[in-house]
């Protein structure tokens, strides 16, 4: 028996922190429930019955901005909206997420009018966008696997 | 002459400039300072008697001396008849008096005109914008003059901190102060306030609720007024998803408006392409062949079904009860995986056409959609052990957000809301289309108005939908599902590539669009929540010169605060949900 035997048997295993730490921050992203418009509902299919997107740690949606890593931006973002999602936004603790989910948010869609924000990374940074009119709930599934991947890259205690 | 415009043309020859029928429509044109006199007596007279404001919508002629046209839409549900009444404004002084007071539901669609157009409503109780916020500066976006991109408001973000900003010293109290008056209760407002009785002090809390709030249905802001716990006033902040859409439509051509529509009720999507494309087919004179009506009402009715039960699904989250949210779904998405098979979407259909519909249905959708008749009544009563006896369901919605039937037809109510109040209003019964004239089917009324009512409302309509698709399914005829009309419909697509004459229609229809004749018309349709019809004023162009959405949840919303006063902060949730308020139609 060698010495890596011996540890196993202890049930201790060797990795290093910014794994560990990233894999329980990807593992539980706590959601927005925060919807604008038809993307929101395609969210809530994807949070209900068939689709279930708890089976990836995404599924506690938190009404609070406080208690939230995640902030799906799902459907058109318009110029009266834009200071509370910001406002929200800002709320929300480190470190924390942005989908942007639909052709509206990504960049305003068809709607080019006087009310309609070109996309919300005019004023939010943007982890990963979803595309669709709206997109499928396994869009916005792979969109959270996307940002999962983005997630275990991170670097949290080395800079 | 129309029996209408003959009694209000005799009783007001001086007032009345012109009558006219459109479309089987009267239609009446007045001189502007008479308008409250002819809408009193339109009201009043017991022939005419027409109680019910169906919409407001405003149109600009820039090249008239009289610029503004503001036409009004009545509708008698005694006598079951409609009238359009017309009239027109200055360019200097655009103003008009109100008819809030004779019917109510006039507040929101007069304050929505002044904020689109600037049309002044005079001894309006509360005229500020309703869908751009109070501080917008570019002027009325529908107006001929603006551009529709906007004059750069959508892309400024003065809310960005300054780092190079000086910190402010003063909130500016006085105008804190004024907006909040806006939301306080009319008494207050007047500074007549209750004596302090000794060590007590009464004073009106205000509480803000939303437009990020999970229960409000999208992104809706309501400034609550309270008294302890009790509702005294709700103000309603609309326009927090204000697309512009109405603008927008203006540049586009006939065709591509369809997935707009899509967008308004983004949970009922076929309701709205139905609605347009019957607008555009009264427009255009269009007669639709026989199977495409019935896959036409069988959709609908689909979709009411769907509409349903993510109203219910929600409305019991909204309350307390989880199980419903996730059995409801489970059946929605048995329907939308029917909706993917027919036109390969599940939420933006645009599966309507001018003149028709885009796919025929196949054998294995019909045996499919059969099969969950079959299946999904068991489901309504399953819904129903959940709900009908749960003692907090029927704590939390019996005689809360009553209205009467008169109320709710001086507010405009329409759809599920007014027949819970006991108002046998439905549209597909007053002036049936599609098939529903010839198949046998009923409609669900309530008795006292309350939450309750209306739930039992829904759920029994969509029994009385699985009647009518069974009986559409039994029936379906064969034939075409398209229009023969070459210079509407376009060609099917195998022929554009093979034959020169639909190489050229598909061309010209692609890059041109159609041209319907020089007119205007309205056209109602009952979706899911109520009336929802489409005026189109075309000056022959391949664009609509005017688009207006009479969009159902807008006009509910109008209600809110009456509904809502007296009750518990808690039951305002109850309250939203009962109209189900899709905002994406409702802000347009």
């Amino acid at each position: 028996m060698g010495y890596l035997n011996r540890q196993l048997d202890a049930n201790i295993i060797t990795t290093n922190i910014d794994a560990v730490i990233n894999w329980a921050r990807k593992s539980s992203l706590w959601p927005m429930s925060f919807g604008l418009a038809c993307c929101a509902i395609e969210m809530m299919a994807a949070v209900s019955s068939r689709y279930d997107i708890d089976r990836f740690g995404a599924g506690v949606f938190r009404a609070s901005p406080r208690q939230a890593d995640l902030m799906i931006v799902a459907g058109t973002v318009c110029r009266k909206m834009a200071p509370v999602i910001r406002r929200i936004y800002d709320q929300m603790a480190e470190p924390r997420y942005v989908i942007s989910m639909g052709s509206c948010a990504t960049s305003g869609n068809h709607y080019n009018s006087y009310s309609v924000v070109q996309g919300v990374d005019q004023f939010l940074p943007v982890d990963v966008y979803v595309p669709g009119c709206p997109p499928r709930p396994e869009a916005l599934l792979d969109g959270l696997l996307k940002l999962q991947q983005k997630l275990q890259k991170e670097r949290v205690l080395v800079k | 002459m129309h029996y209408v415009c003959e009694v209000v043309q005799k009783a007001f020859p001086e007032i009345v400039l012109g009558v006219s029928e459109a479309y089987q429509m009267p239609v009446i044109e007045i001189h502007r300072d008479g308008l409250i006199s002819v809408a009193i007596f339109l009201k009043e007279n017991r022939d005419l008697y027409f109680d019910h404001i169906t919409d407001i919508c405003s149109v600009d002629y820039p090249e008239d001396d009289e610029r503004f046209e503001v036409v009004y839409f009545l509708h008698s549900l005694f006598h079951r008849h409609r009238v359009i009444i017309k009239t027109r404004l200055l360019e200097d002084a655009p103003s008009i008096e109100s008819v809030t007071s004779i019917w109510r539901g006039a507040n929101f669609l007069e304050r929505e005109v002044y904020d689109l157009m600037g049309i002044r409503f005079q001894k309006h109780p509360d005229l500020r914008r309703i869908l751009l916020p109070d501080d917008y500066d570019e002027g009325h976006p529908l107006r001929k003059d603006f551009p529709t991109e906007g004059k750069g408001w959508r892309c400024s973000f003065d809310f960005f901190p300054d780092l190079n900003e000086q910190p402010r010293s003063e909130i500016d109290r006085d105008s804190a102060e004024r907006e909040r008056q806006v939301f306080k209760r009319e008494n207050e407002q007047n500074g007549d306030r209750k004596e302090a009785n000794g060590s007590r002090r009464e004073e009106e809390f205000l509480l803000n609720m939303g437009p990020q709030h999970p229960a409000t249905h999208g992104v809706l802001r309501v400034v609550l007024a309270l008294e302890g716990e009790r509702i005294s006033k709700a103000t309603v902040d609309a326009g927090y998803l204000h697309r512009g859409v109405e603008k927008l439509a203006e540049g586009l051509t006939y065709n591509q408006i369809i997935p707009h529509t899509d967008r308004l009720d983004y949970v009922c999507a076929m309701a709205n392409n139905y609605a347009y494309v019957r607008s555009l087919e009264t427009l255009l004179g269009l007669v639709v062949p026989e199977r495409s009506e019935y896959i036409r009402t069988i959709v609908a009715e689909m979709q009411r079904i769907i509409g349903h039960l993510f109203w219910l699904g929600t409305q019991a989250l909204d309350i307390g009860a989880m199980t419903v949210f996730f059995w409801t779904f489970r059946e929605r998405e048995e329907l939308l995986d029917m909706f993917e098979m027919l036109c390969g979407a599940r939420l933006t259909l645009n599966y309507f056409r001018v003149g028709g519909v885009d796919r025929d249905f196949e054998f294995d959708l019909v045996e499919r959609l059969s099969c969950f008749l079959d299946e999904f009544p068991r489901h309504i009563d399953e819904y129903d052990t959940l709900l009908a006896k749960n003692r907090i369901w029927l704590a939390r919605t019996k005689d809360v957000a009553v209205i009467s039937a008169e109320d709710a037809i001086n507010f405009g109510l329409t759809g599920p809301v007014i027949r819970g109040s006991g108002v046998a209003y439905d549209v597909r019964k007053f002036s049936p289309y599609g098939v529903y004239g010839d198949v046998e089917w009923d409609v669900p009324v309530g008795k006292y108005g309350d939450t309750y009512d209306r739930y039992w409302v829904r759920m029994e309509e969509m029994r009385q939908c699985c009647r009518i698709i069974r009986q559409c399914l039994d029936r379906l005829p064969d034939g075409p599902i398209l229009a023969d009309v070459p210079e509407i419909v376009p060609p099917p697509k195998e022929n554009v590539m093979r034959d020169m004459q639909s190489h050229i229609h598909h061309f010209v229809l692609f890059t041109h669009g159609f041209h319907p004749p020089v007119g205007a018309v309205y056209c109602p349709t009952e979706s899911p929540k109520g009336e929802l019809g489409f005026y189109i004023v075309s000056d022959g162009s391949a664009r609509p010169y005017r688009m207006k959405i009479r969009s159902p949840s807008f006009i509910h919303l109008g209600a809110l605060d009456h509904m809502s006063r007296g009750y518990l902060v808690s039951d305002l949730i109850t309250v939203f949900g009962t109209y189900d308020v899709v905002m994406g139609e409702c802000d347009r």
